[in-house]
């Protein structure tokens, strides 16, 4: 299988990673909105149904519920599906299907059975979608049991994780970045799959650690090039994960770099970071803290429509820089 | 409906034949003896949390359940121990689940509520009013694309069909003529809400016809009714033809559940319909047409109560699961997920 | 009135588009609905059409040339219209992206309105307040937190200042150990170590440190004796540790040892704990090989109010009476002359000493020692007997002194001379 590396944008790899699915197991199969000859919303699927036709690609009627709870059904049957919702805000329709049943039919039944779906979720804000189109609802599901939740950030890890999560025997909650889906970057061809339980250090430092997650990665490691010139040597985490949460390699990094900065774009309370700075206070790295962790996290508001205070919403680059001079002068 | 006792004998009598028609009555009996087994388990405090009987219900279970297939299936719901038996089940691995013990159907996980069994087609019991319907729908997608001549049931109360589930599951399965026969088991009472005062039609079949499918309503407590109207609605689905809505009137003699306190429903009320006990109808019926012997009723009526039982003791003895194996069955490749710090 | 004609925004988030294609020209009649011209946007090609019938004119915005959205690209007249004289400005319906991006309050402190707990609040002014790693760099390396200055908000410690205090103290001591270190002798090399006995001093090395060439010689004062500080001492263990810790804090590697009585058994549990960094271990009639020890001579000299209680529990150390100086005696009962030292010494004594019996036995740090071993006693002990020295492993050498007491350094010094140089060779 070739190894070459090509240009592809993050919504070309999930689309390759569509089809690579489908060719290799009759078993996938595509269901959401608008999915097929439209293309999607985000033109995530694009012409996969003239390759694979209206009966692997399925336009569903608007029925989130009805539609997670098919994906949950099929499953149960030992098909493959792959459910898109057209906003990840639109889950909330779905959530009966979603937590009560495919988290837990595994675990209520004995381990007697799997539920091997995955739903996809374009999410985030930057768009001027507003409150009920704009969401970063991850946190709602990584504390769910019986789920995975995933959120790559880059092509060739959403190429890879998403043909991870399609063979993964359980459910996964796979998580688009809308504003990631025109980012390009080398994607390797052929068919390959990247661990749903490991996160990924985009950038060595050790004056500070930075967990991140989606955009805020790239956020991070634009923030970390800035005060690179300052003399500040900043370690970039890119979760990739978040349940299973790949707890050791944020406790390592903490441990040599001694400070932590937790971005996110999901609601800093009760968020992503949330959890980080909890686990790495109950872990070997309490020891090794030089400064108070830092959380970095949406704002406590719906997202706003006007776009001055959309952006003030969620963490920028210049945020976190600052915050990185001030976890490392010492000045928290 | 004609609630007097036909002794005419039905059609379905004769497709179903002796061995069948001794077959669901045994179930029913076996319902029965069930259900009163775990209510006497439970008021013993043999059971944890609670149970939503089905007593009052048998012929609905089973009339559907006999003329199912081994490969077809069936979505339950929280008052599910007659589908479950009507599907297959083993009463003593039952009874072990309820008691919670480690070789109950779920492991003792799930407990009364969710009792499942996929490999023999039982896609479970669910906690949640309308939950098993888009479920059902997705398994009868599954079975139309691998193409299967199988077909799923989805048992339902009359309390879901004001769910959006139910509308949204219905809309699916007309539009991609699934193979799916959604059977609403309409005892009058949502908990404590009757019929008439949730929902909009008189009869939940009607709204058969949003969705531009049949919608049939049977005597639920006629067995032979029952059992004739699910045959053609399975065999409409088995051709392809996609899905039909069925209601079974019926009536549960006890509460909703352990704490109900039956202050909706009149003494009358309840008394008249135990007096239309379905059991009672078919045994009456088959004796009346030569189809059984009292003798036969006898044997079968102590070999129900040997089965049950042995059921009860056999739960009783049986091992409880391990604290810690506490997080087990939460994923599948379990040691390779372990998301604890 | 004029109708602008503008790039339109197609996609949610558009911010630009670049013309493809012009289908009319200035002066052209267009109704509408009519395709007038192509975008290329990341997504598609888009036909846009006119807004109203008219006559199109003005038209700005070159095929190829990527424009913002909202820019205006020409205007549609009704009849009798003149193109407008001044176009407006681009009327940005999104706004541009070389805006200096606002710093908003995305700290720890929370922003106002929020139910969040404001960080590192509600912190006691008087605490003692310092980072977790602070305290255990601290822990780990035996400085005392509250004697730092802490360069972080409001005082508190963090892991540099610790660690500056580290580098002040060279190989950073324990704490406790503030025992005295006398360089007898400087010199290049590997230094010898002496340790004395229980009730002496590092002072009484003097003369056997003369007859010793060319090493450097190191006279520890053990704890509660001599200059160094009282500490509570629960074992030979913490004599061991804390002559270790001094060594460590003085930058002392690897060492040649010899101890005497007490400060031999103090020797034999540091063989136990850096036998890596001895280079020689020489004993001199060492506490630590066997139960007895003379508990009378032990309550005798704690009980000492005065050189003339002190002299006859002296003379005992001694094969040869007249050997017992009266500047001896006087520096001995010097050393008792605290209340405090003598209340460290009997504390000591009852610990490692109780009823006239040695507390602990390190014979066994004798086994398997690689480095070479000597133990030298006076065949004349009266505090430590001889017959300690028997059973030893066969690489420990046994020199037995005739005539000599329990202080063979004092009574055979250039024995002992002597054989430490063979140590040292």
């Amino acid at each position: 299988m070739s190894n070459e590396m090509r240009e592809l944008s993050y919504s070309q790899a999930i689309q390759e990673a569509l089809g690579l699915a489908m060719e290799r197991d009759e078993r996938v199969f595509l269901m959401g909105e608008d999915i097929g000859v439209y293309g999607g919303a985000f033109q995530v699927t694009g012409d996969l149904i003239h390759r694979f036709g209206e009966d692997r690609v399925m336009d569903t009627p608007i029925s989130e519920l009805a539609g997670a709870g098919v994906a949950v059904g099929a499953a149960l049957l030992n098909r493959r599906p792959v459910y898109e919702f057209q906003f990840s805000d639109f889950a909330a329709l779905a959530m009966e299907q979603i937590v009560n049943q495919a988290a837990k039919i595994r675990f209520m039944l004995g381990g007697k059975t799997s539920v091997p779906l995955v739903m996809r979720f374009p999410c985030g804000s930057g768009t001027g979608a507003a409150a009920q189109h704009s969401q970063s609802l991850e946190s709602w599901f990584a504390h769910v049991p019986g789920l995975k939740v995933v959120q790559p950030s880059t092509p060739a890890d959403a190429k890879g994780m998403l043909l991870a999560a399609i063979e993964d025997p359980d459910p996964v909650m796979f998580f688009e970045h809308k504003l990631l889906y025109k980012m390009k970057g080398h994607v390797p061809e052929g068919y390959y799959t990247e661990p749903l339980n490991q996160a990924k250090i985009r950038r060595q430092g050790s004056d500070v650690t930075i967990v991140a997650s989606a955009i805020m990665v790239h956020k991070a490691l634009e923030a970390a090039a800035i005060v690179e010139k300052e003399g500040i040597s900043v370690e970039v985490i890119d979760l990739r994960s978040l349940r299973p949460m790949d707890y050791s390699t944020l406790i390592d990094s903490v441990c040599k770099t001694t400070r932590l900065i937790c971005v996110y774009e999901g609601t800093k309370q009760f968020g992503i970071g949330t959890e980080v700075a909890a686990a790495i206070v109950e872990s070997a790295a309490f020891d090794r803290l030089d400064a108070p962790i830092i959380r970095l996290g949406g704002a406590d508001c719906p997202l706003p429509y006007n776009p001055e205070l959309e952006k003030a919403a969620v963490p920028q680059v210049p945020n976190i820089v600052e915050a990185i001079r001030r976890s490392v002068k010492g000045r928290i | 409906m004609n609630d007097r006792i036909n002794q005419a004998q039905p059609a379905i009598y004769e497709k179903l034949g002796r061995d069948k028609l001794h077959k669901a009555l045994r179930q029913m009996h076996l319902i029965r003896m069930f259900e009163e087994g775990a209510e006497q388990a439970y008021m013993r405090g043999l059971v944890h949390g609670t149970m939503h009987l089905s007593i009052g219900q048998e012929a609905s279970a089973v009339g559907v359940g006999i003329m199912l297939e081994s490969g077809d299936y069936i979505t339950s719901t929280h008052r599910g121990h007659g589908h479950c038996i009507a599907k297959g089940a083993d009463p003593k691995f039952m009874f072990a689940e309820f008691f919670g013990k480690d070789n109950g159907y779920c492991r003792g996980r799930g407990g009364s509520m969710h009792i499942a069994d996929v490999a023999s087609g039982n896609l479970g019991a669910n906690g949640i009013v309308g939950g098993g319907l888009p479920i059902a729908v997705g398994a009868a997608l599954a079975l139309k694309q691998t193409k299967k001549p199988n077909v799923v049931i989805c048992f339902f109360g009359d309390g879901a069909n004001n769910e959006g589930a139910f509308h949204e599951s219905l809309n699916m399965a007309a539009i991609w003529k699934l193979p799916v026969v959604f059977v609403c088991e309409n005892n009058k009472y949502g908990m404590s809400t009757s019929t008439e005062r949730s929902t909009a039609v008189k009869n939940v079949s009607q709204r058969a016809q949003a969705y531009d499918f049949p919608g049939v309503t049977v005597n639920g407590n006629d067995f032979s009714e029952v059992a004739s109207a699910a045959g053609e609605a399975i065999a409409r689905a088995r051709r392809g033809d996609g899905p039909t809505l069925l209601e079974c009137m019926t009536y549960r003699h006890r509460g909703h559940s352990k704490s109900d306190r039956n202050r909706y429903r009149t003494k009358e009320e309840i008394d008249s319909w135990i007096a239309r006990d379905p059991i009672q109808l078919l045994q009456a019926n088959l004796l009346a047409n030569g189809l059984i012997e009292d003798e036969e009723v006898a044997a079968m009526v102590k070999s129900v109560e040997d089965e049950i039982e042995a059921g009860i003791n056999f739960a009783k003895d049986s091992p409880d699961p391990k604290v810690e194996d506490l997080t087990a069955f939460v994923y599948t490749n379990q040691n390779s997920e372990t998301s604890n710090v | 009135m004029a109708t602008e004609v503008i790039m339109p925004r197609v996609d949610m988030d558009m911010t630009e588009g670049k013309i493809a294609f012009w289908y009319v020209k200035n002066g052209d009649a267009v109704t509408k609905g009519q395709v007038i011209f192509e975008i290329e946007t990341d997504k598609a090609t888009m036909e846009v059409d006119a807004p109203v019938t008219g006559t199109i004119d003005g038209i700005q915005g070159a095929v190829g040339e990527s424009v913002l959205v909202g820019t205006n690209l020409g205007w549609i007249l009704a009849a009798g219209e003149s193109l407008p004289t001044q176009t407006p400005d681009a009327t940005a319906q999104t706004t541009p992206q070389t805006e200096p991006e606002k710093v908003t309050a995305f700290d720890a402190t929370p922003a106002a309105a929020t139910n969040e707990p404001a960080a590192m609040s509600g912190a006691d002014p008087s605490a003692l307040r310092a980072t977790p790693l602070a305290r255990s760099l601290a822990h780990a390396n035996g400085i005392d937190l509250l004697s730092l200055p802490g360069s972080g908000p409001n005082g508190r410690v963090q892991g540099a200042d610790v660690m500056h205090a580290v580098r002040q103290t060279p190989m950073g001591g324990d704490a406790g150990s503030d025992l005295h270190l006398n360089w007898i002798v400087r010199a290049e090399g590997i230094p010898l170590v002496l340790l004395h006995g229980f009730g002496a001093d590092q002072g009484g090395w003097r003369n056997l440190a003369a007859q010793i060439k060319g090493v450097a010689i190191i006279g520890i004062d053990l704890p509660n004796h001599g200059k160094s500080g009282s500490s509570t001492i629960g074992s030979l263990d913490d004599v061991a540790a804390a002559v270790v810790s001094r060594l460590n804090r003085e930058g002392v590697k690897e060492f040649h040892l010899l101890g005497h009585s007490l400060g031999g058994a103090t020797a034999l549990a540091m063989a136990e704990m850096v036998s890596s960094r001895l280079r020689s271990l020489t004993l001199l009639a060492p506490a630590g090989l066997g139960a007895d020890i003379n508990g009378g001579f032990i309550d005798g000299l704690c009980r000492a109010n005065s050189e003339a209680s002190l002299k006859p529990w002296l003379a005992e150390l001694f094969h040869d009476e007249r050997l017992l100086s009266s500047s001896f005696v006087a520096t001995a009962y010097k050393q008792l002359e605290s209340v405090q030292k003598r209340e460290g010494l009997r504390a000591m004594a009852k610990v490692l000493m109780p009823d006239g019996t040695q507390a602990t036995s390190k014979r066994t740090a004798l086994e398997g020692l690689a480095v070479p071993t000597k133990v030298i006693w006076g065949n004349d002990d009266r505090i430590i007997p001889l017959k300690h020295a028997q059973g030893l492993p066969g690489r420990v050498a046994l020199h037995v002194l005739k005539n000599v007491g329990h202080l063979s350094y004092i009574e055979a010094t250039d024995d002992v001379a002597a054989l430490l140089m063979e140590q040292m060779r």
